[in-house]
């Protein structure tokens, strides 16, 4: 029951009020405009949700492997990088194993997903909190869900910013940073304190 | 600077720190530019961060790109992006220990920074000589470098009063200048600015006609080679040519008789 708990608290909290994307900027950028599609999106946001709770879960082992060896946590990032590279590496195999049209799709975004700052950052953020292991994976799959609904809401929005008139100059990528500006204003006004880097 | 010709113009050389701009124009390292910038020595870091992380992954992915599979490549540049990470950070950690307080997970998070990943990857640098793809880096460095700095001399006096950590008499204060949404905004408007310009850049450089000296179109109007168009096409040109040879020829003998006109006339 504590483990459920943990990990449903931990995961709306990653969700809402530390959203990868409106709170702490990570894994956003052009890749709006190459990832735009309903389906493409479930299917980028479904890997990045599976890689980032594979990840916490290694990561969970890993940093208590570094404390109980006593290393220094400025090698933290590349130890939580191989273990990334490990889990790519498995999923790329596992891919392989898809029938063509759906492993050279698939192939295409697990680059995109695995290598992707939000990831490593949940990692390494339930790292610095200390987080046990329920709280690891809530954090992991929060992370996960909330940057995929952050992200459809992003590409909607670039959507409809692209129909309006706007001015030349903010056409494009001027117009989706503002428009991730203005809702993480609002989700600025549901957490009303500064995070945690 | 895949072709050539964009090598030999010496304004494509320096693609990267105004024109290309990773930030502004590519849309790479949003979260460094956005969270990081709270204050000029988080900027400062994050810039050293950049040079130390794009020169290694830059100079392995010219030399080496064609020995690693292409899945594995993004691997192996992340890799060498977070080795080189720890040196600068127990150098940069003498002289600004309190930064990384401020920059949190972040630095951390420059082994996986898109301005030096996506660059690697892509055939902008991967198979480029080590020269070429040297200063490919110092130039996204500088231009990545540029964009923080900006930044951050608007956040820090109007966030917390402090330039470089010195007091600085502002006649006004915002306290949420410090939170990540007036990050976005402010690089919202970076980048509407930046278009601008470069559109305005164009612009008058096409007035001039120096605008892309080299490319193709501008040789091809310079030298006034002719298009050839599809198979199709000439056919039908010559065909259209041919005919008009015959109506002229009817004019002038005031009856259809091309047997007198010689293959060569025609031709002609």
């Amino acid at each position: 029951m504590d483990f459920f708990m943990d990990f449903i608290l931990l995961a709306m909290t990653a969700i809402t009020l530390e959203n990868a994307i409106f709170t702490r900027a990570l894994g956003i950028g052009k890749t709006v405009f190459t990832v735009h599609r309903g389906r493409q999106i479930l299917v980028y946001g479904g890997m990045v949700t599976v890689i980032t709770m594979l990840s916490s879960m290694a990561g969970y082992w890993m940093t208590g492997l570094m404390t109980s060896l006593g290393w220094a946590s400025s090698y933290r990032s590349i130890i939580y990088l191989v273990g990334m590279a490990a889990i790519y590496a498995a999923c790329h195999f596992a891919i392989g194993l898809l029938p063509k049209r759906i492993s050279s799709r698939a192939n295409g975004y697990l680059s995109l997903a695995t290598f992707n700052c939000a990831v490593l950052g949940s990692v390494m953020l339930s790292a610095m909190q200390s987080y046990s292991f329920a709280q690891y994976m809530g954090f992991g799959f929060g992370t996960g869900v909330g940057f995929t609904a952050a992200y459809w809401l992003v590409v909607e929005g670039h959507k409809r910013t692209e129909l309006s008139t706007l001015p030349r100059a903010f056409r494009g990528f001027p117009a989706m940073v503002l428009y991730i500006g203005i809702m993480s204003l609002a989700f600025y006004g549901l957490s009303g304190h500064q995070l945690p880097l | 600077m895949s072709s050539s010709t964009q090598k030999n113009n010496l304004f494509h050389r320096f693609d990267g720190v105004l024109w290309g701009n990773p930030v502004l124009a590519l849309g790479l390292g949003v979260p460094f530019a956005v969270i990081a910038t709270v204050s000029m020595r988080s900027a400062a870091v994050l810039a050293a961060a950049m040079l130390c992380t794009a020169v290694p992954v830059f100079l392995v992915a010219s030399l080496c790109a064609r020995y690693i599979p292409q899945w594995l490549r993004a691997v192996v540049y992340s890799l060498v992006s977070a080795a080189a990470l720890i040196p600068l950070r127990a150098l940069l950690f003498s002289l600004f220990p309190a930064v990384f307080d401020t920059l949190g997970v972040y630095y951390a998070l420059m082994a996986l920074n898109p301005a030096v990943m996506i660059p690697a990857l892509s055939h902008r640098v991967t198979g480029e000589k080590p020269g070429f793809a040297l200063l490919n880096a110092l130039c996204y460095s500088l231009g990545f470098a540029l964009v923080l700095f900006g930044i951050a001399l608007i956040r820090e006096p109007v966030g917390s009063g402090t330039i470089w950590g010195h007091p600085v008499e502002i006649p006004f204060q915002l306290a949420p200048a410090q939170y990540p949404f007036f990050g976005f905004i402010l690089l919202g408007y970076f980048a509407a600015v930046y278009q601008f310009l470069e559109r305005l850049f164009v612009l008058v450089a096409r007035k001039r006609g120096r605008f892309l000296k080299n490319s193709k179109k501008s040789r091809r109007e310079e030298e006034k080679i002719p298009d050839s168009g599809s198979q199709k096409e000439q056919k039908k040109k010559l065909t259209w040519f041919k005919r008009n040879q015959e109506e002229q020829a009817e004019e002038q003998t005031g009856h259809n008789d091309t047997e007198g006109i010689t293959k060569k006339q025609l031709d002609k």
